[in-house]
């Protein structure tokens, strides 16, 4: 028997889940950051980047905290809406304006990192640094037809099938931390170029290898229910297996030596190149692409899979013409048992390598004055192949190396108005800063799609 | 420290939650989604040799002249009864007293006499035959213990006769069991010789008179030789089921074509006979329907045969069968009597034994070739009272889809029962029929299956019954095709049904 939530109990939860997704699952932005003056962790977004003069020191774990969430595909008050009628007093969920917001293809992504130590120093015209971060990429695609799932399987009005498919549904997360060390050197006097070598260590994983999932309706009302799906992990859990030999539970390895999850052997390399060009006096371009690399991962891998059919053409009455003792009352039962069959999990070990989500950037600088200087910027990530860009216009002033702030307007997918500000104080060698991409988001939280703050402490010497 | 940026992150982040807009008091608990659903409830596939099997003992196929296989109903009852040679012989026990005079000691040793025991045996005339019996031998009045010996010269002569012995005083009574001894009669009587002795010589014996009774009875003929005139035997009266399953659920309005009943009689014996038969059905409502059936003529064994078997057919154009079998009894009441070598036809002395027997009984044919209007009964119920779909059910339809290959149209009729009112609230009924019958020819048989789409729409009211009712049964009415010009129709073990039943929704949620 298939125990129902009722929606009451699932009021909160749902609520619970929307936070998460707003809050929790961050991915991408830090544009504003780019054009943040004096602040030394912008060379993580372009290692060609000479923000200071002198060398720094990160506070450890506060040099740097950052989260970027996205949720492209809607937000609360796109779900949560005021009710009409007799329900005008109350809120109510709103599916089909949720459907009205989705685009084909929407993305719940995240990116939180913490950078755990980070200094940089001046070797003659060489700019070193050096980070370790612990980073988490996150990304769940879903398509706009997983919410036909509301319309059932059937057009009752014009008679014809509804047929679901979830084949563009993706979960894919990767937690890591990377050791870096970077330089930044000018090859003449106007063109810079910078890289930063890491060194990965994997901690854990999900990839979705394949994922086709459907619903196919016949014209007689007859079903098909497809899975072939298969998700490459690396996880601290342990899994139990029914006698059969398929999954029966996996839960979270409590014995795990958290220890281990830095000292395993998911290792990998990556590497992020930059390049500034100035153009002129005034304007400086440039370009970098980060996160180029992988990762083997090889400690507490598996590969889940399951690939079945599930054809139902309702209950066989043969016998029961036939004056035979029919077996109506373990139906339903043997349906269950049949699905539960036709859809086992089994699990295989495997070893198997990720790329880092990586991204690049195109970033276009103009002092216009030693105080005022005004910027554009164009981020694209390519996630499972879909290019997912960004589009941002930035001023900021620089009065002194006391303060430097920095406003945005961006463009991101599915969301075009995206007011964005960063400030950055110094007082002697101490130096705080904050910024967002989504200032609008901390306005109205019912209204956010997209949410993005960095925020550290460094000390500075220069 | 990372924890108090985490708060601060929090803070900033849900500050900005605080409005109406999260306030989950607020929250309605119902979303407003209509889904459709296209659910198949069931399907059936197959053909005629899988409805009425072989398998199961009252079905028989058979080819007709065109070689298509029918198919026939039957139940077989040819040894109902029987009736053997303790039924044409029947011998009572016989009696037979004798005075003994004690005072006969004084002047002899012994008391010696000749008797003969008489057989009471109607109609017939046995010189030997071949039994189990017992002799009682009783005393009365025995003043002095004697010793008494019976001399029988023809049981058992061929060994020299057969002697018993025993001693009574008194009142006492001595008693013999005897198995498988050949016995021999002369005009049905037994001769025995007695001789009768004081155990004790006395110097005087006294003028008292005692009484010798000898019964012998308990007479089982395993074999017999004799003669037999005009013999009457009653067959006493059975029931049986007729254990034809499929008729079952149909109540009534069955038409056979052409059934027949067999009454069958199976005779090893030299003696014809004439067979009175009695036949009454009983439904299951307990309507009692009387058979006419006529004398059976049983012929006689005459030619070293094994047996003869007779049968008397009891079809339409001699008996009420048709109707007797339209009210499709579930029990047959049968009893009669016989009339055993009528006339005294045969005279002579003839040899039988225990497996000379004369058995009855009857079949029942029924080949499909019928005509039918019937409805059948409460086909299933089921039981609504835990399936939530139905509350949210806000438009439905039913669609059977049929390729039926079979002589018969099909209707359903769906009742609801609401258990709070005890009564049925409401009912659902197509329009058209459900299941269309298959082309039939001339000669009754399906030429061409027939596709048929049909389309139950619920009304509003029938949808708000059927949410507030508890259980739902299903009637099916069934005619065969040109039932209405008495055409009867027939079923060949190739005929074949497939269908479909779907339910088309509109949830309201």
């Amino acid at each position: 028997m298939v125990e129902t939530l009722k929606f009451k109990e699932m009021k909160r939860l749902s609520i619970t889940t929307i936070f998460a997704i707003l809050v929790v699952l961050c991915y991408g932005q830090d544009n504003a950051f780019l054009f943040l003056k004096g602040v030394p962790q912008t060379t993580q977004l372009n290692p060609a980047f000479r923000p200071i003069k002198g060398n720094y020191f990160a506070l450890p774990a506060l040099g740097s905290i950052k989260v970027n969430g996205t949720n492209s595909g809607f937000s609360w008050s796109d779900v949560i809406r005021q009710g009409t009628g007799i329900q005008s007093d109350s809120l109510i969920v709103d599916l089909d304006h949720v459907a009205g917001q989705l685009q084909d293809n929407n993305l719940i992504a995240s990116e939180a990192a913490i950078q755990i130590l980070g200094f940089g120093m001046y070797a003659g015209n060489t700019y070193f640094t050096f980070d370790m971060i612990h980073k988490f990429k996150g990304q769940f695609n879903y398509p706009a037809s997983i919410l036909d799932l509301r319309y059932g399987n059937w057009d009752y009005e014009n008679d014809k099938p509804i047929n679901h498919s979830m084949s563009d549904l993706s979960l894919n997360g990767i937690d890591y931390t990377e050791i870096a060390f970077g330089f930044s050197t000018p090859i003449n006097e106007d063109i810079t170029i910078g890289a930063r070598f890491k060194y990965l260590f994997g901690m854990a994983n999900v990839k979705t290898d394949n994922f086709d999932v459907g619903i196919e309706t016949f014209d007689d009302g007859s079903m098909e229910v497809r899975s072939k799906a298969s998700i490459l992990t690396s996880l601290p859990v342990e899994i139990e297996y029914d006698e059969d030999g398929y999954v029966n539970s996996i839960q979270y390895d409590e014995t795990i030596d958290r220890g281990s999850l830095f000292t395993n052997d998911s290792r990998g390399m990556a590497i992020d190149l930059g390049v500034t060009w100035r153009l002129f006096d005034h304007l400086t371009l440039g370009a970098a692409v980060n996160d180029l690399g992988y990762i083997n991962w090889k400690t507490r891998t598996r590969r889940f899979y399951s690939d079945g059919t599930f054809a139902y053409t309702g209950v066989d009455f043969s016998d029961n013409l036939k004056g035979e003792e029919g077996n109506s009352t373990n139906y339903w039962e043997e349906i269950g048992d049949s699905l539960q069959n036709t859809f086992q999990v089994s699990a295989e070990s495997i070893t198997y390598r990720t790329g880092l989500q990586g991204s690049f950037n195109l970033t276009a600088d103009y002092q216009h004055r030693n105080w005022l200087n005004f910027g554009a910027v164009s981020r694209n990530y390519f996630i499972d192949g879909k290019w997912t860009p960004e589009f941002t216009l930035a001023a900021g002033i620089s009065p002194g190396k006391a303060l430097s702030t920095v406003v945005t307007y961006s463009m991101m997918k599915n969301a075009y108005t995206n007011l964005g500000a960063g400030v950055a104080l110094r007082g002697g060698p101490l130096q705080l800063y904050f910024v967002t991409d989504n200032l609008n988001t901390l306005m109205s939280m019912n209204t956010a799609r997209y949410l993005n703050m960095r925020l550290g402490v460094n000390l500075i010497f220069d | 420290m990372k924890k108090y940026w985490g708060i601060l992150l929090a803070v900033l982040v849900l500050g900005g939650c605080i409005g109406d807009e999260f306030d989950t008091d607020k929250l309605s608990d119902d979303i407003s989604v209509s889904p459709g659903i296209a659910l198949p409830l069931g399907y059936a596939e197959l053909s005629m040799r899988e409805i009425l099997s072989e398998d199961t003992d009252y079905v028989k196929y058979y080819k007709d002249k065109n070689g298509n296989e029918r198919i026939l109903l039957y139940q077989n009852n040819d040894s109902l009864s029987y009736i053997g040679v303790n039924d044409f012989f029947k011998v009572s026990a016989s009696t037979m007293t004798v005075p003994v005079p004690f005072a006969g000691f004084n002047i002899a040793q012994s008391i010696t006499g000749a008797e003969a025991l008489d057989f009471s045996i109607p109609n017939a005339s046995i010189s030997n035959m071949q039994i189990s019996y017992s002799i009682g031998l009783t005393g009365s009045n025995f003043v002095i213990p004697v010793s008494i010996r019976m001399f029988f010269p023809t049981i058992n002569q061929e060994s020299g006769g057969k002697t018993i012995t025993a001693q009574l005083s008194g009142n006492q009574s001595e008693y013999f069991l005897f198995t498988n001894e050949l016995v021999g009669l002369n005009n049905n009587q037994l001769p025995v010789e007695i001789t009768i002795e004081p155990v004790t010589a006395l110097d005087f014996y006294p003028s008292d008179i005692g009484t010798l009774s000898m019964v012998i009875g308990d007479v089982e003929i395993f074999s017999v030789k004799g003669s037999m005139g005009e013999t009457a035997v009653s067959i006493d009266e059975d029931v049986y089921q007729l254990d034809l399953d499929v008729l079952e659920d149909f109540p009534d309005g069955i038409t056979f074509a052409d059934p027949r009943l067999h009454l069958i009689s199976n005779n090893s014996t030299p003696f014809k006979g004439i067979i009175s038969s009695e036949f009454k059905g009983e439904t299951e409502a307990g309507q009692s329907i009387d058979l006419a059936t006529p004398f059976i003529r049983m012929s006689a064994n005459d030619d070293l045969k094994v047996s003869v078997i007779d049968t008397t057919t009891l079809d339409k154009s001699n008996s009420n069968i048709q109707g007797f079998m339209e009210e499709l009894p579930e029990k047959l009441f049968y009893k009669g009597d016989l009339v055993l070598n009528p006339g005294g036809e045969l005279t002579e002395e003839i040899d039988l034994d225990e497996t000379d027997r004369i058995y009855v009984g009857y079949s029942i044919e029924l080949p499909i070739e019928l005509i039918v209007d019937s409805t059948i009964m409460d086909i299933d119920t089921l039981d609504l009272s835990e399936n939530d779909m139905l509350n949210k059910l806000a438009r439905a339809k039913l669609i059977v889809e049929s390729e039926n290959g079979l002589p018969f149209d099909a209707n359903s009729c769906i009742y609801l029962y609401d258990s709070d009112l005890l009564a049925v609230t409401d009912s659902i009924k197509s329009d058209e029929l459900l299941l269309k019958s298959g082309s039939v020819g001339t000669d009754g048989i399906v030429t061409e299956s027939i596709n048929n789409t049909a389309i139950i729409e619920l009304t509003e009211s029938q949808i708000e019954h059927l949410q507030e009712a508890d259980e739902l049964f299903i009637r099916l009415s069934i005619a065969s095709s040109g039932f209405k010009d008495d055409k009867p129709v027939v079923l060949l073990t190739t005929n074949k049904i497939s269908m479909h039943i779907t339910l088309k929704g509109q949830l309201k949620y």
